[in-house]
Parts: C-alpha cells; structure tokens; sequence
C-alpha cells in the first residue's frame, strides 16, 4: 500500500493477535483500512482518527496512539489540560474534586478547557450576528469535534467555505496558558510539559503538536481510561481527609466549572448556554455523515448553527472514557443540578478579545489540507468508467471478504493497483464452480 | 476517452431514497477533483429536480453524462407536466401539497434555483405526458 507508512496515524495496530475479522474495516467511515492475507491491517487514504475501529474490534488489537500514562511524571513541569467530559466520569465526585485528584497525581496545574469553550462560544455568537444580514454561509458548522473537521477536509471539502470561522479555542488558549504560567513561576517555557487529557484518539497526533505555528513547549495527550483507577483513588483519599489548600485552583482557569459549562462533552453542550436559537445538535458517525451530505445538497440553509459530534451523545461516547456514555451523560446533568452556576470569565476580558479580533481565522482548503492531511489521488473518466466495469463482474454482496469495505471500494482498489479481482472469494468459488460443472 | 453515463430512477413520494442519486453524483465528481464550487451547483440542481419528482410527478429518472469538458444533467419524468413553464420558473411559485411544505419543501425556489446554478438551463413539459429538465455544467476541461 503506497503512502501508508507516511500518515499520520490515530491508532496502531496489533497484527499478532488479529483474527481479520473485517469488523474495523466496515467500521471505518473513510474506507481507509484493509486486511490482505487474512490477518495484516493495512491502513491506507485517510484515518481521521475517530476511534471507531477501536471500539468495534474483538480482540482488542487497535489501540490508540497515547503516550503511557505514567510519562508526565518524568516530565519537570507537566501541566494538564481537562477536557470537560472527565467530570462525567465520576458520580459522587464534584468536578472540584476531581481537578485536585489531578494535582494529588503530580500534576503542576490542571486546565478546565470549558473555560476557553465559554469564550468559543461568545465568539460564535458574535460571528452569527456578523453574517444574520446576509443569508449565505449558512449553516455554520461547529469546527469543536476535530474529527468533524478532517472528516470535512477529507470527504465534503465544498462545506469547508461554511465551517466556524474562529480558531478552536485550544489552539487559541495553550500559547497563552503556557506563557502565563510560566511567567508566574519564573521558569522556562521550555521546561512545560502540555498534556491533555482525552476522551478520544483524535489529538494523539503523533507528528506532535497540532498547532500550526509550532510550540515552544512539548503537547501530549493521555487517554481518559489511562489514568482512570489512579485518579480515583486520589479522589477518595481526598474526600476522606482534611481540606488541603495546595491542591485548590491558583488561576480562573483552574477553577472547576458549573452550569451549562458542565455540558460541553455531550451533544447539544456547545449551545445548551448560548443565544443561538435555530441550531441542530448531531452526534454519531453515520448521522455526521447522513446530515454532511444533506447540507452539500443545500439543505439546512434555514438554520444558524449545526453541532457535529461524531461519537454518540458527544464526547462521552468517546473511545478513550472510562464510564459507559448513557451513565456518564446521567452523571453531568446531576452535577449541573448539585452546583450553583457561576460565572468565571470577566467581561471586559473578552470584550477586549474581541476588538482584537483574535479569534477569527478563516479556515481555506490549503490550510485544512495542511492541517488535516491530503485528499486521496484523483480518478479519470476513464477509471471510474473502468470501476463501472468491474463493479459488474462482482457479486456485489459487499461482504469484506476481500479485505475492503464493500464491493465498490475494492473495485477502486483494483484501478488503484491496490488489490487485484482474483482476491473476490465469492467470485472465485463461482468460477471454480462453473469450471467444475464444465469438467 | 469515453464519456461516463449514468442512469439512477427516482419514485414518487419516496422521501426516504430522494437524494441518493445525487450523493452517488456528487461522489464520483469528488473521486475526479471536480472543483468543489461545481460539486455545490450540481449536487443542489439534481437534489432540486428529485424532490419535484418526488413531490410532483409520477416516476421518473436523473441522467448524468460525464465529460472531460461537461457535466450534463437530465431529470425527466412521467409526471401531469407543467402547463405554463413561466410560471414555474417564478420565485415562490408553487403546486406543492401542505404536507410537503409542513416537511420542510415546496417553496417554489427549486426550478428558479435549479436555473441559477447551472450553466445552462433547457425545462420542456407536455401537460399529461411529463416534463425533462436538461441542465449542463461546464468543468473548464480535466
């Protein structure tokens, strides 16, 4: 498989233990797995790191690309970014207590990224009062799920013109963290170590760092269900012993969140605090992708804002939590109904964030190309008329058996030079039979 | 170099297969690196003249040819026709069931719309017979 060693790869495979099943190749929502000879996995085009694969497979062979658990410890300075579904992994836990449980593990400080969604957020809704006297560029689609994004980079790049025009505010946020801190402590920013703690394969970008200007600082990201158990136990020796105040937050953004803050990890939580009104919340893979083509056939031009999760319920369905995705989803509402909302950003702050215009960026094809990775080699006329051809011959059973999706990605193969016809088993034992019937 | 056809059917009031055939369209022009502002125009066009089929004719079928130089794309139908065309082309003009609207569809843009995105726009109807509607978009050569 031409290029395969040279992508980015969200998941690593373990060939040994493969039966080659096929569950992770019909599983993959951009066709880009295959199993040759019965057993290797092959990864080719584009993974967008969405983790589905993960979870469909039996035997537990695809794992994703995380560092282990233990590595920050080894690191000088190691501070924690959380993003907001971990607090729905814990149940008599407040989200307090768990970003002390962080700083009990050896963490320097923790990060509630809701703190910077908020600001997201307003963002949003700033550029839809920019656009509400125009009717083009409509309906603005959330760039918070990165699957979403390179999904959109890799399948459906004519909706790229109606993606969010505001930088992810991750992005935005870490440079200014990092710089903040460490001139707090007086240390280097070198000496910062960036983790972020996940409930999805999708930032383990083993290329390092996904910001486009390079980092100063090293970024790594650990998987929700690494450090699980650990961070448990921290919580209860917490809750059972005397308050300790050098573990309570130093900055805003340390503090634990409260409200429709809380809600950021389950699908609907980017506008359960907003102001826009005619929204779709979307989660799932196969809906993502069901609601994509609707909206490039030019549908949901009456709507402001549609928010894409491509995992179920939203990032408590993610393949790296810990805590089943209907429990984790129980767990937040009731943390949003133990805690009085608090408001923790300063408005004059963002205001002041918004005259400088900081976080619009116009999101381009050749930046999401360079961001997200290259679109697969385009076909002539003649291929896809070739395709056609094929397509004929085959049973057309899509049953995987060759090691593709489906009868029309291994068609493709084939006049990709990937996979060659006799690799059909159906369309073998009907020739074998014909043959045999002849004799 | 042959040119691509394809033939794909469309059934009257099914709601739940509209839009295949022009998602089928708009994967193989992605598989050839149509340029993706042509993808919008072609994809919005077939989605257009589905839903009248669905909504207003009886059977009819969606017709691509594909060209280095050429997208060309042919609904026709067996449907009661249109009997002043002119009207039809009307921005909010429209037959449309109250069922279809409360759905979400029959605000008389589609022809109009269908018009504006394509590069070249031919609609002939025979009341009782069916109407075709023939839209080209050109692709500046592959």
């Amino acid at each position: 498989m031409e290029n395969s060693k040279d992508l980015p790869c969200y998941v690593g495979f373990d060939n040994e233990h493969c039966t080659g099943c096929g569950g992770c190749v019909k599983a993959c929502p951009t066709k880009a797995i295959r199993i040759k000879e019965g057993k290797s996995l092959l990864l080719v085009d584009n993974c967008i790191g969405c983790g589905l694969c993960i979870n469909v497979c039996p035997q537990g062979c695809i794992t994703p690309t995380t560092i282990p658990a233990q590595a920050f410890k080894e690191t000088q300075f190691p501070i924690i970014f959380v993003a907001p579904v971990l607090y729905s992994q814990f149940r008599d836990a407040t989200p307090g207590e768990v970003l002390k449980g962080l700083k009990a593990m050896g963490f320097k400080h923790t990060v509630d990224m809701s703190y910077f969604f908020t600001l997201f957020k307003r963002a949003t809704e700033q550029h839809l009062k920019n656009i509400s006297k125009t009717l083009e560029g409509r309906p603005v689609i959330s760039t918070m799920c990165p699957v979403v994004l390179r999904l959109i980079a890799c399948r459906f790049p004519s909706l790229i013109d109606l993606l969010h025009p505001v930088l992810r505010p991750v992005s935005v946020m870490v440079k200014d963290v990092a710089a903040f801190i460490a001139s707090h402590h007086k240390i280097d920013l070198k000496d910062i170590s960036i983790f972020y703690l996940n409930p999805c394969p999708t930032k383990m970008n083993p290329k390092g760092s996904s910001l486009p200007h390079g980092s100063p600082y090293s970024t790594r990201a650990i998987g929700i269900n690494q450090i699980y158990g650990e961070l448990n136990k921290h919580i209860k020796t917490i809750q059972d012993s005397p308050p300790d105040r050098s573990l309570d937050p130093v900055f805003e953004f340390e503090e634990p969140p409260t409200g429709k803050s809380l809600l950021w990890g389950i699908s609907g939580g980017e506008t359960a605090e907003s102001t826009i009104k005619n929204k779709l919340c979307i989660s799932g893979m196969n809906e993502t992708l069901e609601y994509l083509e609707k909206i490039e056939l030019g549908l949901f031009k009456e709507y402001d804002f549609i928010e894409f999760k491509t995992c179920r319920e939203g990032c408590v369905g993610g393949s790296l939590c810990a805590v089943d995705k209907y429990v984790a989803k129980n767990n937040l509402q009731q943390h949003v109904n133990r805690a009085e909302a608090r408001e923790r950003h300063r408005d004059h702050l963002l205001k002041d964030l918004y005259a400088e215009e900081r976080f619009f960026d116009k999101l381009t094809s050749s930046k999401m190309e360079k961001l997200f990775g290259q679109r697969k080699e385009p076909l002539s006329i003649d291929d896809l008329t070739r395709i056609n051809q094929i397509l004929k011959q085959l049973p057309g059973f899509n049953c995987a058996a060759c090691g593709a999706p489906d009868c029309p990605t291994f068609a493709e193969d084939v006049i990709r030079g990937r996979a060659c016809i006799s690799e059909c088993p159906p369309l073998k034992t009907s020739e074998d039979h014909t043959k045999g019937e002849k004799s | 170099m042959g040119n691509l056809v394809k033939t794909f059917p469309i059934k009257h009031r099914d709601f739940i297969h509209a839009g295949k055939p022009s998602i089928e369209i708009k994967n193989l022009l992605k598989a050839l690196n149509t340029p993706s502002e042509i993808i919008r125009r072609v994809a919005v066009c077939g989605y257009e003249g589905e839903m009248n089929v669905v909504m207003h004719a009886r059977n009819g079928q969606i017709h691509l040819e594909l060209s280095n130089t050429m997208i060309i794309v042919e609904i026709t139908d067996t449907g009661p026709g249109i009997p002043d065309i002119d009207q039809a082309m009307q921005k909010g003009f429209s037959t449309a069931l109250d069922e279809f609207r409360e759905m979400g569809f029959g605000a008389g843009m589609g022809l109009p719309n269908m018009k504006k995105n394509a590069d070249r726009f031919e609609i002939s109807s025979t009341p009782g017979k069916g109407t075709t509607v023939r839209m080209e978009f050109a692709t500046g050569g592959r």
